[in-house]
């Protein structure tokens, strides 16, 4: 025979799988048939004789491939076991095949971390975990019974006579069903399925012994069929072996966890988006009032910087100094005054035009008025009715100020203060 | 311009500070998940060598190599041992040990090995003077 490989599905990576079905040395034909469609596997032991048992065997395992689950459920895998029964009766009682032909059915399914078992009959599913083998299914035959009931021990049911007896096979009973379960398995589980030519062959523990000592599931399938045949070899023997060699939780979980990262990274860019369109469109429809290298200036968005980003550009400088204006002005201008809109913007600069426009003048009339006064000492004319209006009086008595101012400081003082209250009055 | 670019340079790199952080902690997550002592099958004790390494016992639990060089998991000082002489490994739930082309040979149960040689409990394997024990838990 070649020497086989193990054989592995792109579909499936997380499973690697070898098998090895042998005719043994008592029989002449074999009447066993297994399936290997990852992630299905069936190992089916017929009987009924020549033409009978291996055709019940391989009708079994073609309707349970066709029928297995797409996904994990036991109880659907049980159904596809249960409608290969219905097949093998169907089948003979349409002459194909012998009629009392039957087999025995073992499926497993696995998907991810979990696998869906159904069986019938005294084909075995072994779990070996952690160095330890453990059968997970519970055969359907007399001596089986006998151990359950503690009659005999499970070396003993290995060599009764009455160990070929099955209580429950594909074929006869149209009632029949499946048991089915679904179980855990992780990285570094070996699945085995056996028909009865190695379980009753050699004990639990050299199953395990052999099944710790092979590399890859072909090679511990060849050596499973070996050591069945070495022992005797008086049936059938058909051997399934199946690793799972990835860690499909494991897997699975760092897939959710990369999706998990990825959904709160796109939330948070998401988040930052809005964050930044939302302020960009309330600074853009921002307005303040500030100073831009001693002149105040109109800018639009918002006073301040974010991440080293100015908020603000600048719009208009206004021309008017800032210097001109009175301290707690300047002060709320170096922090700039927001405003609803650019036209509110544009009438506090106005404002502030005017004011220094009105403190200009205020300053002139008052000059005006101390130099009318140094001028006109004796005279000493009425304030309200001297107090010039327009503003070519204004420009013209400026020099006259200024000649004056070196007449007397004394007089000019005291010339003031007579007349601010009129000078108020006429701005008003 | 310039204002945008340094801007966003800001943002990636708090990004990526946070994501480094996140794999910092998967890491260490997935380091403390992985210390399970009990996954080992397969175990070696050595009967005989020197006094220092008698006794020794090793969880299989990766490759163990075994030489004179100060590299190897068991350092064997002796002067017939190779610097990287011969190398355990697990392949599947089997233990398997392979000569790494050592001068004078390992031997599994009294023979030369010429290729890699799956184990069984019970197995002795020799290096130079030292004979370990395979031992399943």
């Amino acid at each position: 025979m070649a020497a086989r490989r193990d054989i592995q599905d792109e579909r499936h990576p997380e499973l690697v799988w070898g098998a090895r079905t042998d005719v043994g040395h008592a029989r002449p034909h074999n009447e066993d048939s297994y399936a290997d469609v990852a992630p299905l596997f069936v190992v089916c032991d017929g009987m009924g004789g020549h033409e009978a048992g291996e055709v019940a065997s391989a009708i079994a395992v073609t309707v349970i491939a066709d029928e297995a689950p797409i996904s994990l459920d036991d109880t659907a895998l049980g159904a596809a076991v249960e409608a290969a029964n219905q097949a093998i009766i169907g089948a003979w009682s349409q002459g194909v095949g012998k009629e009392g032909m039957g087999c025995t059915a073992t499926a497993v399914q696995i998907f991810g971390d979990k696998m869906a078992v159904a069986h019938v009959g005294d084909s075995r599913c072994y779990l070996l975990r952690a160095g330890q083998i453990v059968r997970i299914t519970h055969d359907h035959s007399y001596v089986e019974e006998l151990v359950d009931a503690g009659e005999i021990t499970a070396d003993e049911a290995r060599v009764h006579p009455a160990r070929s007896i099955i209580t429950r096979a594909l074929g006869s009973d149209p009632e029949m069903y499946a048991d089915h379960f679904t179980l855990d398995v992780e990285k570094g589980d070996r699945i085995i399925l056996c028909s009865d030519g190695l379980s009753s062959m050699i004990a639990d523990e050299a199953i395990e012994d052999v099944a710790l000592s092979c590399p890859t599931p072909q090679n511990c399938a060849d050596a499973l069929v070996q050591a069945a045949l070495d022992a005797g070899g008086f049936d059938n023997v058909t051997v399934v072996v199946v690793d799972v060699a990835r860690d499909a939780v494991a897997e699975r979980h760092a897939r959710q966890m990369m999706r998990g990262a990825f959904g709160v990274l796109l939330g948070m860019v998401a988040l930052l988006i809005a964050a930044f369109i939302g302020f960009s469109l309330f600074v853009g429809k921002s307005w303040f009032v500030g100073s831009e290298n001693g002149e105040v200036a109109i800018y639009k968005g918002i006073h301040g910087d974010f991440f080293g980003m100015n908020l603000y550009e600048l719009t208009e400088r206004t021309g008017v100094v800032v210097s001109d204006l009175p301290d707690a002005t300047q002060k709320s201008l170096e922090e700039g005054i927001a405003t609803a809109s650019e036209d509110a913007a544009r009438a506090t600069v106005e404002s502030y035009r005017s004011q220094i426009g009105l403190e200009r003048q205020k300053a002139a009339d008052t000059e005006e008025a101390a130099s009318s006064a140094t001028h006109d000492d004796g005279a000493n004319a009425a304030p309200t009715s001297a107090s010039p209006t327009s503003p070519a009086t204004t420009t013209s008595a400026a020099p006259a100020s200024d000649s004056s101012e070196g007449a007397g400081a004394g007089v000019n003082a005291t010339s003031v203060g007579a007349d601010a209250p009129a000078a108020e009055e006429g701005g008003e | 311009m310039i204002d945008l670019v340094l801007f966003i340079g800001r943002i990636l790199l708090v990004a990526a500070l946070y994501l480094f952080l996140f794999a910092v902690m998967r890491t260490g997550v997935g380091l403390v998940r992985g210390q399970r002592k009990d996954a080992a099958i397969w175990c070696l004790d050595v009967d005989k060598g020197p006094k220092g390494l008698r006794g020794l016992h090793v969880d299989m639990l990766g490759p163990v190599v075994v030489g004179r060089s100060p590299n190897a998991d068991v350092v064997i000082n002796e002067p017939f041992v190779s610097a990287r002489h011969a190398c355990f490994t697990l392949q599947g739930p089997a233990l398997m040990v392979e000569d790494m082309g050592s001068t004078n040979g390992t031997l599994v149960n009294g023979r030369v090995i010429e290729e890699p040689v799956t184990l069984r409990d019970g197995d002795d394997v020799q290096v130079g003077d030292v004979v370990m024990r395979v031992s399943r838990r």
